[in-house]
């Protein structure tokens, strides 16, 4: 361990017994030996039974904390990772990785589940370091690239209205990527949609939380419904959210507005009172 | 004065600044006394792991900060006005539809520091209003006037015939200012190197559409186009045929990196600034 650490074996042992204050380089040094971020050594909270199976080889094992109530797909959490890596570098997405102790094995199959943790604590570590709301939106608008070649893509690409697509989605589709809410569209016509979330108990009682989740993930999930039409090659829709579990109301509520996307989709020139 | 001590207190003043704090209110949330912050600032004292940990959690800065002496906060590129950041002000004539950032402009204030020394470069900044300390965290906004102003000065002073671009653009490829940026310095072939670079240009600066249009095993051709706000800033066609010129080199001397022997010759085909729709740039490798 001392050596691990760039120390002497009698500075080690005045460190170990708080007689003398730790370095920084040394800790750095620690993290740099083993998989454990530098914040996840001073701050706490290591996963004990991750770190030895991950040193016995076994990459596919996962923090507890993301294997309880694991009731999202996995695919969501791809899609945040790899716009993390192609927008903000390998070494980002390399560095959450080691400090959520998940490896990306982990990541082969986006049908597997996950616990919402999982997501939540990705993006909670992009918003510690100054990261903005359009950050996480245009994480969630950049599934429609993440799932370009998916079979999800082939059934909204064969929809023929970008209000058929909303309706597959939330409908028929949505346990394709997590069964934490419940997705309600209250209103849905040809150019819009009402979209109500609520949380379900399972996942309350499962977690032992009465709200989970974060801001960051409404804002992703503000993106992911802005790109739905994207899957057709169409304009995105305007999404403009009016209600927040965050701000104590029953339910996260979003207006989707694709009247330019059904437009489009009809090749019709948009209706005057849009073009001024 | 020890290089550590000085990347210390560069980063927590640079940071704490962002953040909007004084001293003393930094102070007061970091549980020591304003004399104390004052000597890790001025790079007479150091800190442990743990009050690390705590300023790094309070100012939301990542801990590695501290090895490049650099706060290297990767996001997506973007054009931005910016007046004030926490506690800096920004002169509009730089903070005005800001498409590049300190990333892309490191390599010329690293160039001006080494021709005229660390407390030159402090001048020169404070000269133009701007505080030094804005320019240790990368992401940090500011257009592309700024760098034609660096770059027309340090042709005035004559440092840069003395030394001459290719001196400048070797800055470039210090490793430090590309360490969230994907780019890969380690690719043996400069091509690959080429096409990696290009790609992750977008998060040094979001003043041109960078597009990688032919490649084979020996030659590849780029273009470089302008993006619109650049006309607001009213940059003379000279001075941006400078940067066109910097741009070359930087990129060539990137790509060529970790090939050993083999080099990258970039040069201009066509370019933007002297009537053409946008800039084209051929690269070919050479022993």
């Amino acid at each position: 361990m001392a050596a691990m650490m760039g120390l002497s074996s009698t500075a080690y042992r005045n460190h170990k017994s708080r007689s003398r204050s730790l370095p920084v380089d040394s800790v750095f040094s620690l993290a740099d030996h083993i998989p454990i971020s530098f914040e996840r050594i001073m701050g706490g909270g290591v996963d004990l039974e991750t770190l030895h199976e991950h040193a016995k080889g076994n990459v596919g094992h996962i923090p507890a904390r993301y294997r309880i109530g694991a009731f999202s797909k996995r695919r969501t959490s791809v899609n945040a990772l790899y716009f993390i890596e192609n927008h903000l570098g390998a070494a980002s997405k390399d560095e959450i990785l080691k400090h959520l102790q998940v490896n990306p094995a982990v990541f082969k199959n986006p049908d597997e589940t996950i616990s919402i943790h999982f997501v939540t604590d990705v993006l909670n570590y992009l918003a510690r370091y100054q990261h903005r709301r359009e950050s996480f939106v245009q994480i969630g608008r950049y599934s429609t690239d993440t799932n370009r070649h998916s079979r999800l893509a082939q059934v909204y690409a064969e929809c023929r209205t970008p209000s058929e697509m909303y309706d597959k989605l939330f409908n028929a589709l949505v346990s394709n990527y997590d069964e934490n809410y419940d997705y309600r569209l209250t209103r849905l016509s040809k150019i819009g949609a009402t979209l109500r979330v609520y949380q379900r108990k399972r996942t309350e009682d499962a977690l032992n939380l009465r709200v989970y989740g974060s801001v960051p993930i409404c804002w992703m999930r503000i993106g992911i419904n802005a790109a739905l039409p994207k899957y057709k090659q169409l304009p995105e829709a305007n999404v403009t959210k009016t209600k927040c579990i965050f701000e104590g109301d029953d339910c996260c509520e979003m207006e989707i507005d694709f009247e330019f996307s059904h437009y489009s989709a009809l090749r019709r020139p948009v209706p005057v009172h849009r073009c001024q | 004065m020890d290089p550590s001590l000085e990347k210390l207190s560069a980063v927590l003043r640079s940071a704490r600044k962002r953040h909007g704090y004084s001293q003393n209110e930094f102070a007061r949330a970091l549980k020591t006394t304003q004399g104390t912050l004052s000597k890790i600032e001025n790079a007479q004292l150091t800190v442990d792991a743990h009050t690390w940990f705590d300023a790094c959690d309070i100012l939301k800065i990542p801990p590695h900060s501290l090895r490049a002496g650099l706060i290297d906060i990767a996001e997506p590129g973007s054009v931005q006005s910016v007046e004030r950041l926490g506690k800096y002000r920004i002169p509009k004539k730089y903070g005005a539809h800001a498409g590049s950032t300190v990333r892309s402009a490191l390599p010329f204030l690293q160039f001006f520091e080494k021709c005229e020394g660390g407390a030159g470069l402090r001048e020169y900044l404070e000269s133009k209003k701007l505080d030094p300390d804005y320019f240790v965290q990368l992401n940090n906004p500011i257009n592309l006037r700024f760098i034609v102003d660096l770059v027309g000065d340090m042709d005035a002073r004559g440092t840069l015939k003395a030394r001459g671009l290719k001196s400048l653009a070797s800055h470039f490829t210090t490793a430090p200012i590309h360490r969230s940026t994907d780019v890969d310095l380690s690719k043996t072939d400069p091509l690959d190197a080429l096409a990696s670079i290009l790609a992750n240009l977008p998060k040094y600066e979001s003043n041109h559409v960078y597009s990688l249009e032919e490649v084979d095993r020996t030659t590849a051709v780029y273009s470089v186009s302008p993006r619109d706000h650049l006309k607001e800033l009213g940059i003379p066609a000279s001075a941006m045929q400078i940067l066109c010129r910097y741009r070359e080199s930087a990129i060539g001397q990137l790509a060529s990196k970790g090939s050993g022997s083999l080099e990258l010759r970039v040069w201009e085909s066509e370019c933007s600034y002297k009537g053409a729709p946008k800039c084209v740039h051929r690269a070919e490798i050479v022993s």
